[in-house]
């Protein structure tokens, strides 16, 4: 679903990321590790194709980003680190905004917004305006933007910023249900507890170079570590 | 001294920010000095030939209207500047939480608008003197440089002040605060106008107005919290959205919906109308007053009305036309990545952008171009001319908005998207110059030929029209190809 070969993304002098290759495949959960700044976001938002890449290619679907970014953006859901919203409109309104942008029959959006409030527990956030939202609400609208047109992929930045326990174990669910239907996430966390408990495979990031890939047990295994967290600082320390 | 430290933080911000972009676009650097100068010089010039011609009594301005102008004009500088760099961003946070009082936060931001305005007067100032010692003969007495000077600092002052209680939580709290400061501009209004102040009284007028305005910066700290936190009071809207209008293409009518919204919930539409409204009432009160300028050479009496007409068209179309499309990518800020990773082509988000501000054509149209010929009872061709001209002028600067806003955005959270003011002051200077274009051709030929003159205006009006859509098209790709 996602693939990179040999990516490449400076901003002037610093490499951000730096001729990396990967291949997120159909129905998998993927986490990036990385410390800050390691070049995560920056591969999230190529694929996004809101940023270009300067060297190598990536892949969504099979289609090459920079050909086709719309068929690429129908395709996906995507939750920004912090998402901004539009501050003036309520959450109802921005979920048919939406609805209405990504072409979908009224009657349909608006089944699919229902849905979706129901399920990430939208209730108040539907009639309230958006610069009254927390960082929790925020971050729930910006999950319901992303997921309620049931894309085939999502990339997701850092999507349990500001949650709660009890919305994160929401959420952790319906990654396990959407990738079991067939569908793909890609997501970036700094909480290697998260990354151990949903993640099929993951990738540590380091100054833009991917310097571990696999399952949670086979990164655990090459670091010579007994948990992730632990795996994660003996691989970014050592590179 | 902890607002030494605020205003010390702010002025390397912006000056870091500033330098990046002077370095981006020093063509830019190059024809602002130049139009900067010009624009002092043709002022003086003016001064110089009125002086020289003498003005009919009933066109007089006295120094004390001129400088109480300055103070006014200053005052909404304040306000905008103030609003942008005091009251709404987030980041005012890390300074409020900090150990020192809310005075001192006020007192730094202050500084800093005061800073960047005051740079800009100096300048003018300046060259002004420069001028006049080459050779241009207008009396600079120091004390209107005082004056001049100190209507800056009260007018930034009063406008800081006033951007404060007029983010307060309430209606009845906002008028509250702004009627507490009414005095003090009536007062400026009564001693420098009213009572027709000479120079030397102007300069202790203006003194007054300082101290009392510097104290009501630091007063209006007192409220600097509650009207940062108004600022993220969403209202509840219950019920099922609805839309303020239906298009044939449902993906544009969404975006034009957006951007209506923001202008009408924010309350920037009651600033647009309230500066349309300003300016149309100027018009027919000068009309009232003046009546027919008797006392001018026939040749300047007859173009006399004409002119007010299309520079009130121009000050409307710059400020509610072309600032918002200056305005309309740099504004999106971390928002960008909403539209930008939906499968929305960017001609489609510029062409609702690029409409949104069309819309307002007709608002300028009927509010400012129009009230006077109807008023005045003109004849039925030169009221038509006078619209169709006034359409293009509105669509030529709402398209060099676009334009440029999509060049050269600034993502600055401090300015709400508007370009720093080297590239503002350009841009109104070309608007200046576009306008007179698309008014002069079609005006020459009227004089030549009245149906020559309405087809000719017909004929820029589309042409204006085009440049439009072009623009909106050039934004488009500017768009696509900004990296969020």
């Amino acid at each position: 679903m996602f693939r990179a070969e040999h990516l490449t993304k400076r901003y002037a002098d610093v490499v951000a990321v730096d001729g990396v290759d990967l291949e997120v495949r159909p129905g998998e959960i993927f986490g990036l590790l990385g410390s800050n700044g390691a070049g995560k976001t920056t591969m999230m938002k190529v694929f996004m194709t809101l940023l270009r890449s300067d060297g190598g290619r990536a892949f969504v679907d099979g289609i090459d980003v920079t050909r086709d970014p719309l068929k690429v953006r129908a395709a996906l859901g995507y939750v920004p680190e912090n998402p901004s919203l539009y501050e003036k409109l309520t959450g109802a309104e921005f979920l048919a905004l939406l609805a209405t942008l990504r072409g979908l029959p009224a009657d349909r959006g608006e089944r699919m917004i229902e849905a979706t409030a129901r399920r990430f527990r939208l209730d108040r956030e539907l009639e309230l305006e958006m610069d009254a939202y927390s960082r929790g609400m925020r971050q729930k609208m910006a999950l319901a933007a992303a997921t309620f047109h049931e894309p085939r992929g999502l990339v997701l930045d850092e999507p349990t910023n500001g949650l709660d326990p009890r919305f994160t174990k929401i959420l952790k669910e319906y990654l396990r249900e959407f990738a079991a239907s067939g569908g793909t996430v890609l997501l970036s966390t700094h909480i290697t507890d998260i990354a151990e408990q949903v993640c099929d495979r993951v990738a540590v990031i380091h100054e833009g170079r991917l310097i571990a890939l696999g399952t949670v047990p086979e990164v655990q295994e090459a670091a010579r570590a007994s948990n992730l967290e632990d795996a994660f600082v003996a691989l970014v320390g050592d590179a | 001294m902890s607002f030494y430290a605020v205003y010390a933080a702010d002025v390397v911000d912006a000056f870091r920010g500033l330098s990046v972009r002077v370095r981006r676009r020093r063509s830019g650097v190059l024809w602002f000095a130049l139009l900067f100068a010009g624009s002092v010089w043709i002022a003086l010039k003016l001064v110089e030939i009125s002086l020289t011609v003498g003005l009919p009594a009933n066109l007089q301005v006295t120094p004390g209207a001129l400088l109480f102008a300055a103070f006014f004009g200053m005052l909404a500088k304040g306000a905008v500047d103030a609003y942008h760099r005091a009251i709404r961003p987030e980041s005012l946070v890390f300074l409020l939480v900090q150990p020192m009082s809310r005075g001192a936060v006020a007192l730094g931001k202050f500084l800093t608008v005061l800073w960047f305005n005051l740079a800009f007067v100096a300048a003018a100032v300046a060259l002004a003197v420069m001028f006049v010692a080459s050779g241009i003969r207008v009396p600079l007495p120091w004390e209107f440089g005082a004056s001049l000077v100190l209507a800056v600092v009260s007018g930034l002052a009063s406008g800081f002040a006033l951007a404060v209680l007029g983010s307060l939580s309430t209606w009845r709290r906002k008028a509250a605060g702004l009627a507490s400061y009414a005095p003090v501009i009536g007062f400026g209004y009564a001693s420098l106008v009213a009572a027709n102040a000479g120079l030397r009284d102007s300069v202790l007028v203006f003194a007054a107005l300082t101290i009392v305005a510097l104290a009501a910066v630091v007063a209006s700290a007192r409220f600097l919290v509650e009207a940062w936190n108004n600022q993220s009071a969403g209202r509840r809207r219950p019920g099922k959205p609805r839309r303020y209008l239906r298009l044939a293409d449902d993906k544009l009518a969404a975006l034009v919906d957006l951007e209506l919204k923001t202008i009408v919930r924010k309350r920037q539409l009651l600033l647009t109308f309230g500066t349309i409204l300003v300016v149309g009432i100027a018009i027919l009160a000068t009309y009232s007053i003046v009546g027919q300028p008797a006392g001018l050479p026939p040749s300047v009496a007859g173009i006399f009305y004409p002119f007010i007409l299309a520079a009130s068209v121009y000050i409307a179309a710059a400020t509610q036309l072309t600032v918002p499309g200056l305005a309309a990518l740099g504004k999106e800020l971390d928002r960008l990545w909403i539209v930008r990773s939906l499968p929305v082509p960017g001609r489609t988000a510029y062409a609702a952008k690029t409409f949104a501000i069309v819309l307002f054509v007709p608002a300028v149209l009927l509010g400012v171009a129009l009230p006077l010929p109807i008023f005045a009872g003109f004849p039925l061709t030169v009221t038509a001319f006078i619209a169709l001209v006034s359409l293009a002028a509105c669509l030529i600067l709402a398209a060099l908005g676009v334009f440029v806003g999509a060049r050269s955005p600034n993502f600055d959270p401090n300015t709400g998207g508007l370009p720093d003011s080297i590239v503002m002051y350009n841009v109104f200077l070309a608007a200046l110059v576009l306008a007179f274009l698309v008014i002069a051709a079609p005006t020459a030929a009227y004089q030549f030929d009245r149906v020559l003159g309405i087809m000719g205006a017909a004929a820029m009006a589309d042409l204006a029209a085009l440049a439009v859509v072009l623009s909106a098209k050039s934004a488009a790709h500017r768009y696509d190809a900004t990296q969020a």
